[in-house]
């Protein structure tokens, strides 16, 4: 009998400790997170990746650029026997795909080579990524207790550290909202969750890119962006912003932590195997702007990293369909581009 | 510091540790200077302000004596405070409208010091229970000091009594229970506030955020069903809090809310409703008025004097005056009906009390409207709105707030007389730490992590 309420405390948080480990950092509830959801998506995401067949293939990672610019169906047709598998997931960073592969790859020898997309590599954008706690809803069904430390002291701010710290450890607080949408629609959910991931991997796979195109799009010798009457009313701010942020040449310090950190632990993981790093085509008007040779700490790993002009034939309106993704035949010239690059590479 | 941030926690956890070791005058002392840096963490200077306060109204207190004169001054001063920093410039705007000049030269830029209308109250009551010989002055300032200060109840209330603190330095209540009744009162706070106030607060803040000319009445009902959960949630929840950590601390304060929501008329609302703001008004404005001994007319305008001046207190807005005059009229008018119907008719039988339940219920959450609507113009919108039912709405708003709802009254129903609250957290063995896990875990899933939401008392 507990007589002393100070342990019946104790005792109390640690109990809550373990029934959330039972629930959450088991997999129990993982099966049913919503899928289209971040975590669900990573999590459904390493469910239909690891198996066996996959042994060999060459993944490559990145974000919403990979997911709508690469074709590994394209990919497998020309390869000459050699199975590529597209593990582009929107939204996601170098931090995330660090996790992600340490998952699903835990002994780095479960893919022939690993192919990394960078988005630029003099980085334009201002968003200090060290802080991005959207990394975390990602992260959220794959962290274990002792990530606590790396991952919480991988951000900057205090506040983006204890919310590490508190998904790490207490994993209902990153699922709550999925919780809560479980609980008031059940059926939906049940229903979502069976088959969903293995049709969307399947959809992927046969996925043929976005039709549409920025096509005429154009700069005019004042520099000031000229628009064909088929652009769609609500991308011409956002090919505003892009064009006035293309211009941006701030090599900034955060990035280069980032970059040394995150990459960097990701080149220690494949150190022996053949990891490569190659530029995604940059955006629709960068053929304006010279692409940049690796620096800083790309051109310190210990990785292939591709030239940084191998791809900017892609960087045309013509081979998008937005400020930052290829269209369907950006795709199908992209992904062939790269596979001519990378095969020679494996030999 | 809130009680929902992570900070407060290992705060309390370290106060509670000291005072466990300390004993008599040290353990004051610790106290005294933790709640001067939890004030602190808001705004260090204001610390100088409350400090200033506390000096005038202990020094007051050793000269009133039966002096009528000094009352007057210390109550006078004691309101000149409060009516500068909080009332200011809601006179001159006010006055501005009346007069037709223009404010804008004699607009202050006002920092309203947090808790400033809770410690008024508190050294009002003390030098008025001093003058009326209800209480000794205490001559330890550091005991002054933390009647006013001590931090859990600092920024919101309970509004304590001195008759009621100040034995309870001498003979502090430590005791195993307490700790345990004080663990109950802090979890059922945070679910109150973290799980249901603030999940709550967006559905009624979209609404009252953002009228349009014309709102519809899912979205109207839903807002004020939201609002009128969420108030209650949010201050109940900071009083128990509140009253948990101070009974952890050896404090056993009063209970500010019993239930209110299941009162059956108006006037029992307001028994049960922050009982320590309704029984200052009582005590120290409405019987000094004369309460109910001067006849019916004079009882009725006592009512609205009380609760339109407990309106103002909540806040310098006409709204706040109005939402007060507005339950002066109903508690008049309760007292009005109450003269000629009988105890024995069928509306006081036992199968209307829900009916009586729901009635007050909507009562008193049509008042919540001119307590969150910004001004008049959008309490009138929302008023309109209730009764402007539209073809496609969205009933999908209802759903938070009316779940919300039915839970609160089935685990009332389950907790009658809160028999089922102690029997989970009381005594020792094994039942506590898991009563304990599982409120944790709920707080762990079902509270609204994503955006820290103030309690809406720290405004008062």
């Amino acid at each position: 009998m507990i007589k002393n309420p100070w342990l019946q405390i104790l005792y109390g948080v640690l109990l809550a400790l373990l029934l959330d480990g039972l629930l959450f950092h088991s997999g129990i509830y993982a099966r049913y997170l919503d899928p289209r959801s971040t975590a669900g998506e990573l999590h459904g995401l390493l469910t239909v990746a690891k198996p066996k067949e996959m042994r060999g293939a060459v993944a490559v990672v990145g974000d919403s650029r990979i997911a709508e610019g690469f074709s590994a169906k394209l990919a497998d047709a020309m390869g000459g026997g050699v199975r590529f598998v597209n593990l582009g997931i929107p939204g996601t960073t170098p931090r995330v795909w660090h996790y992600f592969l340490r998952e699903l790859d835990p002994d780095a020898r479960r893919f022939s080579a690993v192919v990394i997309m960078l988005p630029n590599y003099d980085e334009t954008s201002k968003e200090n990524f060290n802080d991005r706690t959207l990394d975390l809803s990602y992260l959220a069904p794959i962290l274990r207790y002792g990530d606590a430390a790396p991952v919480a002291g991988s951000f900057d701010s205090r506040d983006a550290r204890s919310r590490a710290l508190l998904f790490t450890f207490l994993r209902g607080v990153a699922y709550k909202q999925d919780i809560l949408d479980f609980i008031l629609h059940p059926a939906e959910r049940l229903k979502n969750v069976n088959g969903y991931i293995e049709k969307r991997w399947r959809a992927i796979y046969d996925y043929p890119g976005r039709p549409d195109s920025l096509e005429g799009v154009s700069v005019d010798s004042a520099g000031r962006l000229r628009f064909p009457a088929s652009i769609k009313p609500e991308l011409k701010p956002l090919l505003q912003t892009y064009l006035a942020e293309m211009h941006y040449d701030e090599r900034l310090q955060h990035h280069e932590r980032y970059r040394a950190l995150w990459l960097g632990r990701i080149a220690e993981r494949y150190r022996n195997s053949r990891l490569f790093i190659f530029q995604i085509p940059r955006g629709p008007l960068h053929y304006l702007k010279p692409a940049v040779a690796p620096f800083g700490v790309l051109a310190k790993l210990e990785a292939n990293v591709l030239p940084a002009d191998a791809f900017t034939a892609f960087e045309r309106p013509g081979f998008f369909f937005d400020q930052l993704h290829l269209n369907a035949r950006g795709r199908e010239g992209f992904s062939k581009a790269l596979v001519a690059r990378i095969l020679p590479l494996l030999k | 510091m809130l009680f929902t941030s992570l900070i407060y926690w290992p705060f309390f956890l370290l106060v509670a540790l000291l005072c466990g070791l300390a004993r008599g005058r040290l353990r004051v002392l610790i106290l005294v200077v933790a709640s001067l840096l939890f004030y602190a963490y808001w705004n260090t200077l204001l610390v100088w302000a409350l400090l200033g306060f506390t000096v005038f109204n202990y020094l007051m207190s050793l000269v009133i004596g039966r002096s009528r004169a000094l009352l007057a001054l210390s109550i006078a001063a004691d309101l000149a405070v409060l009516g500068f920093f909080k009332y200011y410039n809601f006179l001159v705007a006010s006055a501005a409208g009346l007069f037709g000049f223009s404010a804008e030269p004699f607009i202050l830029n006002i920092v309203l010091p947090v808790a400033v209308s809770f410690y008024t109250f508190e050294a009002i009551s003390y030098n008025v229970d001093i003058y009326r010989g209800d209480v000794q002055p205490r001559k330890s300032f550091l005991d002054f000091a933390l009647f006013l200060s001590l931090f859990p109840h600092l920024t919101a209330g309970p509004i304590i009594r001195p008759s009621n603190f100040f034995p309870q330095i001498d003979h502090g209540k430590h005791s195993d229970a307490g700790v345990r009744w004080g663990v109950l009162q802090i979890v059922k706070g945070l679910i109150k506030k973290m799980v249901f106030a603030d999940n709550l607060a967006p559905v009624s803040t979209q609404f009252f955020g953002h009228i349009g000319s014309s709102p519809d009445a899912v979205s109207a009902w839903a807002a004020v069903l939201a609002f009128g959960l969420q108030i209650y949630c949010d201050f109940a929840g900071y009083t128990d809090i509140a009253r948990g950590c101070s009974r952890i601390l050896g404090f056993d304060f009063p209970s500010n809310f019993e239930r209110p929501y299941l009162s059956a008329d108006i006037a029992e609302f307001w028994r049960r409703w922050h009982i320590s703001l309704s029984t200052w008004l009582r005590d120290y404005l409405y019987i000094p008025l004369g309460g109910n001994r001067r006849g019916a007319a004079r009882t009725y305008l006592n009512l609205l004097i009380v609760m339109g001046l407990g309106g103002l207190w909540h806040g310098a807005s006409w709204n706040f005056v109005v939402w007060g005059l507005y339950h002066g009229v109903l508690l008049a008018a309760h007292r009005f009906t109450s003269g000629f119907v009988s105890r024995a008719s069928f509306w006081y039988s036992r199968a209307m009390v829900p009916v009586r339940v729901a009635f007050t219920f909507l009562l008193v959450n049509l008042g919540w409207i001119l307590f969150r609507a910004p001004d008049f113009h959008a309490s009138l919108l929302t008023l309109k709105a209730l009764f402007a039912f539209r073809h496609g709405a969205d009933y999908s708003l209802l759903l938070l707030p009316a779940l919300l709802l039915a839970i609160s009254l089935a685990w009332c129903l389950a907790d009658r007389g809160r028999k089922l609250q102690h029997y989970l957290f009381e005594g020792g063995g094994l039942r506590f730490p898991l009563s304990f896990a599982t409120s944790l875990l709920l707080i762990e899933i079902f509270a609204k992590t994503d955006i820290a939401i103030p309690f809406i008392y720290f405004r008062f």
